[in-house]
């Protein structure tokens, strides 16, 4: 049997998986960006309690942190498109399959950082917005400048480490026919006729992406609790 | 809800309009034409039909160094989209089982994958009539004295075999064990790609494999194997593979089985067998 791995062939790998980097940011950003949008939004739901939206953002969240990202994929690549022809009659069995695969990471991210949100709001004492009422501010005032930027601070790791899981998670993405950094690995396997090298190279490739993220983030962390300092000397 | 000050009444008109802004994005958000997806041509524009086909299966359908989609069954379909004026062929690429899956939910209206025929299949797809290509099938085993004389699966009763999920080594394999209960043969399931092939069998995970000269040939050439045995003996069954359609595709079956048997007459068919195979497998 021919070689099982060799450096030369994993180093080769790299520009041809990087071709797909592309991919797998788009995924990343517009679940991100959306995400925290649509988050906050259920964020806001679940803190306070509207009636009847409470219930559906619970159940909701309850099936995206409680399903496997496969399955949620599956569901959004299958179900749309019956949903959108027996309920709009509308055919989108031509969509691009990027949007599906986009669609069950954003609905996903919704949930996970709708989450992530409200814990980090709760993680503000009491006694921040009442400073803020005693000196004459608004609530919206004082929820922009007091409690914002300290939700933002309090909700960073866990939104770091949601963003690190996220990027690992489009690893699934190839199974519905996306062209990501796996996906590309596969190929390069299928035409080599050798699939270890160019997942290790994949496997480099994210590690290098994590470690920067982490990194990155750690920096704006560590900034947060600078300016967290000033605000209480 | 203490430490949050925004008013309740803020609060429910952003959630109406985060409502609102959701599911109007819902219905807008499409990246390609809305062209028809039909299998009844009408009009003057051609139906655009969705075909699955796999990416990663060489040399049947593979994305070769340039990027380019190419391989036997997806020439085959490029060649009987030049035969079909009423009809463009979308070739969309997904995983081996996500063919079966696409084609039994109507996401897709055709595909092909080196289908072979089995009872399992019919009964969910409508098989094309016109054979894409010869598929007869042997065991291959390693070259080993204790199956030098193997005629068949009956000498291999209690072995085990590599089969891939939805694929016909499972049907095979099950049909033999229903039939054979005293000379029940082992599955091992896995995702099925050449490399699974090649490393059950090198490392003994399996004991034989099953397959067609086809695919022999490409793995020992592609993974340099020198000690598998071909056992032209042991042939599994006659068999052929086929284009698979969504099971109310009547017309576009028929249509397809016209052009395919042009392409075979026209000697299309052999000429991309011997392209990607190295040899003609066609059946005449």
């Amino acid at each position: 049997m021919g070689e099982f791995f060799s450096l030369e062939r994993t180093i080769d790998a790299f520009p041809k998986l990087l071709q797909s980097l592309n991919v797998t940011f788009e995924i990343v950003i517009v679940a991100t960006c959306l995400g925290l949008i649509f988050g906050f939004g259920l964020a806001m739901i679940r803190l306070f309690r509207l009636p009847v939206l409470y219930q559906i953002a619970s159940v909701y969240i309850s099936f995206m942190r409680g399903t496997p990202i496969i399955i949620q994929l599956y569901v959004v690549y299958y179900g749309l498109p019956m949903l959108s022809m027996n309920l709009f009659g509308l055919n989108i069995n031509s969509w691009d399959k990027l949007f599906f695969i986009i669609t069950a990471f954003v609905l996903n991210e919704i949930a996970f950082i709708g989450e992530i949100i409200r814990g980090a709001i709760l993680a503000v004492p009491v006694s921040q917005t009442e400073a803020g009422y005693s000196v004459g501010l608004t609530g919206l005032q004082t929820f922009v400048h007091i409690i914002l930027p300290q939700a933002v601070r309090a909700g960073l790791p866990n939104f770091t480490v949601d963003l690190v899981s996220l990027f690992q998670g489009t690893s699934l993405a190839f199974l519905l026919g996306a062209v990501d950094i796996i996906g590309r690995a596969r190929m390069i396997g299928t035409n080599t006729a050798h699939i270890f090298d160019p997942y290790v190279a994949a496997a480099v490739i994210f590690i290098i992406i994590s470690v920067l993220l982490e990194f990155a983030f750690g920096k704006i962390q560590k900034k947060g609790d600078v300016v967290y300092g000033r605000i209480h000397s | 809800m203490k430490s949050i000050i925004l008013r309740k009444p803020t609060v429910i008109i952003f959630v109406t309009i985060f409502m609102a802004v959701l599911l109007s994005s819902c219905g807008g958000n499409a990246n390609s034409s809305s062209s028809e997806s039909s299998g009844d041509p009408s009009g003057s524009d051609p139906a655009v039909i969705p075909v699955g086909v796999c990416s990663t299966a060489k040399p049947d359908a593979y994305i070769d160094e340039d990027g380019k989609l190419t391989g036997y069954d997806v020439e085959v379909l490029k060649a009987i989209d030049e035969l079909l004026p009423q009809y463009e062929l979308d070739l969309q690429t997904m995983e081996f089982s996500e063919i079966l899956n696409s084609l039994a939910t109507s996401r897709v209206l055709a595909g092909s994958q080196e289908f072979e025929w089995n009872a399992e299949r019919a009964n969910t797809y409508l098989f094309g009539e016109v054979p894409l290509i010869g598929y007869n099938t042997f065991i291959i085993t390693l070259d080993d004295p204790q199956y030098e004389n193997i005629t068949g699966l009956a000498d291999l009763a209690g072995k085990s075999t590599l089969a891939s999920q939805g694929g016909s080594v499972e049907a095979i394999i099950n049909s033999w064990n229903e039939e054979n209960p005293d000379k029940e043969i082992k599955k091992v399931i896995s995702g099925g790609t050449s490399e699974d092939y090649v490393n059950f069998l090198n490392n003994r995970v399996v004991d034989f494999i099953i397959a067609n000269e086809q695919n022999f040939v490409r793995w020992t050439e592609d993974f340099n194997v020198d000690n598998w045995v071909f056992h032209e003996q042991a042939k599994i069954y006659d068999s052929n593979s086929y284009i698979l359609f969504e099971k109310n595709q009547v017309q576009l079956q028929q249509d397809f089985d016209d052009a395919l048997q042009e392409l075979s007459d026209n000697g299309k068919l052999a000429e991309l067998s011997i392209e990607f195979y190295g040899k003609d497998y066609t059946v005449h």
